[in-house]
């Protein structure tokens, strides 16, 4: 997504720039008349537009009948419909990043990104006994507070019951859910034990 | 650019907080006069007062009492210098986690 926003600000500034430039020539090339000097039949002959008009003509004309020009023609109109698509995407798609808030009011908000506090909700778990590695997903709510905390937890074997590490996990991750509303669920992968990675 | 420096030195000075950062597009950034300061952008508000947003990296620490302690950290360094009524609403922001 932000690749996409990316390229869509960098074409964006491309095409008003061109489109900048294209309209000072058409205005400087619009002071005098005729067909020399700065006028705009000499515009079109600098631009070549003549020879242009020779070149489309004779695609176009290829273009009617079916043959490989007409299928290159249809998978350029494909790709350019494709790539428009996925500019709009990029301009309309909302830019609000998703937080997870702790505070808001008068004074301001307080609001953490997605990332870190699922490495503190990692790093959390697993300093809990009978937990091996963890992998957490955050997502906040679109708007106001609360949201939900996935984690996933290896319980290596011969540690404590699945249960239990719930429980261990949950009340390990309680410090960072209450404060920002989150809802936790923890499931259990059952992982090696230590004498077996050995 | 004054309020901004200003609540950047008081973020940065608070444990907890390992820096400021400018984003992925370096979008967070207040410039002027020839500086720059990451991590921080300062809006003028209707009423005449500037909203300060502060965009943290910060160590793994309790995110909850760090952001407040942020936020009050900030709010006294303005009155401090005589800037307490020009700061409005302090919006802070853990951009990442450094690891230990």
């Amino acid at each position: 997504m932000l690749l996409l926003r990316a390229v869509t600000r960098l074409i964006t500034f491309v095409l008003l720039a061109a489109l900048a430039l294209a309209g000072l020539a058409v205005a400087v090339f619009s002071l005098e008349g005729g067909r020399h000097g700065l006028s705009l039949p000499a515009l079109a002959r600098l631009a070549h537009l003549p020879q242009l008009r020779h070149d489309v003509g004779r695609f176009l004309h290829a273009l009617e009948s079916s043959g490989p020009v007409a299928m290159l023609s249809a998978l350029g109109g494909l790709g350019a419909a494709a790539l428009g698509v996925l500019l709009l995407v990029g301009v309309l798609r909302s830019r609000r990043e998703r937080l997870a808030l702790l505070e808001a009011g008068e004074h301001g908000t307080l609001a953490a990104r997605r990332r870190p506090l699922g490495l503190i909700a990692s790093a959390l778990v697993e300093q809990a006994r009978g937990i091996g590695q963890t992998r957490t997903r955050v997502r906040p709510r679109r708007r106001g507070r609360g949201g939900r905390l996935h984690i996933r937890i290896e319980r290596p074997r011969g540690a404590a019951s699945d249960e239990t590490a719930k429980q261990r996990a949950a009340s390990a991750l309680h410090p960072l859910t209450e404060p920002f509303g989150l809802r936790s669920r923890v499931r259990v992968r059952h992982g090696r034990g230590e004498a077996e990675r050995r | 650019m004054r309020i901004a420096r200003v609540a950047a030195d008081a973020a940065i000075a608070v444990p907890g907080v390992v820096g400021l950062r400018a984003g992925a597009l370096g979008l967070h950034v207040t410039s002027g006069g020839g500086q720059r300061v990451h991590g921080v952008t300062v809006t003028a508000l209707s009423d005449g007062r500037y909203e300060v947003d502060l965009h943290l990296v910060c160590a793994l620490v309790a995110l909850p009492a760090l952001a407040e302690r942020v936020r009050t950290a900030v709010v006294g360094s303005a009155a401090a210098v005589g800037l307490g009524e020009a700061v409005g609403p302090v919006h802070v922001r853990i951009e990442e986690v450094a690891g230990p």
